[in-house]
């Protein structure tokens, strides 16, 4: 599916009442803190699916402006401006804005999925790739996260943290599907 | 060996008696879990592990901690754990950590990692707890480029976090037509 074929059926999902949005049919905005990456996610995405980069190939230049990137990052914009499927300010609570059905689509993480399966949905949720840009490469955002020890416990503390965390990875759990260290954890 | 938890007195800490006590309510012989819980209550050491919130963690981080305490010959050891939302916890382990508090351990995503690496509040991995001589020694437990992700995330190259996920972003949407209404589109959308 292209952005513009998701841009169509976002907008098809999108319920308006006069000026004001009742329905979010994609959410590519989303205010609470730890949701502001999707911002940066949909920009590092566009610009490389249609080409172009956020910085020259060996750091010292920026290229975000370049005609590909620009072109790219449109999508994102077209989501506001030609689809209107959200407005700044919209969507405050992911979790409970999807689970009340102000949301139909939005791009998120593994553990959102997990999170809503666990929840009491009147609906069905499922899971599907990111779009591709009309001629473009697919490429998909990622992120990691870790585990750090707080320097501050004392030496032998500090030592059996560092002895489970290295038990844990030495022996992937998965029995619940999820798979660490050697695999990355994927939630299955 | 510190112990966090408090003891009740009778040799148990409180969270051994309650385990203990939860075997017998779910038909497990108490005799088969008092002789573990007490070797827990003589040396025991109590991990705080502080995660982001999301719909297995507690499972997950419970199913390690046990498997430590059996297949990883560890029963002396309870893993505390704690999770927060994710937009709550990087200021809640901040404040903690500045009050010189806080988790034995924590995760993070990515975008966090800078804030404790580079500012020296993130412990370096001891290389020989990890049964190996050099970071390379890493690499068999992790995908390539894993280990240097983690070596760059340092401004001095040295390892201060330890991976757990690598996530890919995708779409998740309501999948169940009926439940939609009539489609009422903003009219400025051109086609």
């Amino acid at each position: 599916m292209t952005w513009e074929e998701w841009g169509e059926a976002a907008a098809e999902l999108t319920i308006w009442d006069g000026d004001r949005l009742v329905r979010s049919g994609y959410a590519a905005r989303m205010e609470a803190p730890f949701w502001k990456e999707a911002f940066q996610n949909h920009f590092t995405t566009l610009v490389r699916q249609a080409g172009g980069d956020v910085l020259s190939a060996d750091g010292s230049e920026a290229i975000f402006t370049s005609e590909e990137a620009v072109a790219g990052f449109q999508h994102y914009v077209d989501f506001f401006k030609k689809y209107n499927t959200i407005t700044p300010g919209f969507v405050t609570d992911p979790f409970g804005d999807f689970q009340a059905g102000r949301i139909v689509s939005l791009l998120s993480f593994p553990a959102f999925y997990a999170t809503m399966l666990n929840r009491d949905l009147d609906f069905e949720v499922a899971v599907a790739p990111w779009p591709v840009v009309a001629g473009g490469k697919r490429i998909t955002a990622g992120s990691f996260a870790g585990r750090i020890v707080n320097p501050n416990k004392p030496d032998e503390e500090r030592a059996e943290t560092w002895k489970f965390l290295a038990w844990m990875l030495m022996n992937p759990n998965d029995a619940m599907g999820i798979e660490v260290g050697k695999y990355g954890t994927a939630i299955t | 060996m510190t112990t966090r938890h408090k003891n009740l007195g009778n040799g148990l800490s409180r969270r051994d008696f309650l385990k203990a006590t939860a075997g017998v309510a779910s038909g497990v012989a108490a005799s088969s879990l008092l002789p573990a819980a007490m070797v827990a209550a003589q040396d025991a050491v109590t991990l705080d592990y502080w995660s982001v919130a999301w719909g297995g963690a507690a499972e997950v981080a419970n199913s390690f901690a046990e498997a430590y305490q059996t297949a990883g010959g560890r029963p002396d050891v309870v893993v505390n754990f704690s999770q927060f939302p994710g937009d709550r916890l990087p200021e809640r382990i901040l404040l903690a950590l500045l009050a010189n508090g806080g988790p034995h351990f924590f995760n993070q995503n990515d975008v966090e990692w800078t804030k404790y690496t580079y500012t020296g509040a993130a412990d370096p991995l001891p290389l020989d707890i990890f049964g190996v001589d050099s970071y390379d020694g890493l690499n068999q437990y992790y995908k390539p480029g894993i280990v240097d992700l983690m070596q760059s995330a340092s401004p001095d190259g040295q390892i201060r976090v330890l991976n757990e996920t690598g996530t890919v972003y995708a779409f998740v949407y309501n999948a169940t037509p009926s439940t939609m209404p009539a489609s009422r589109a903003h009219p400025r959308l051109s086609r």
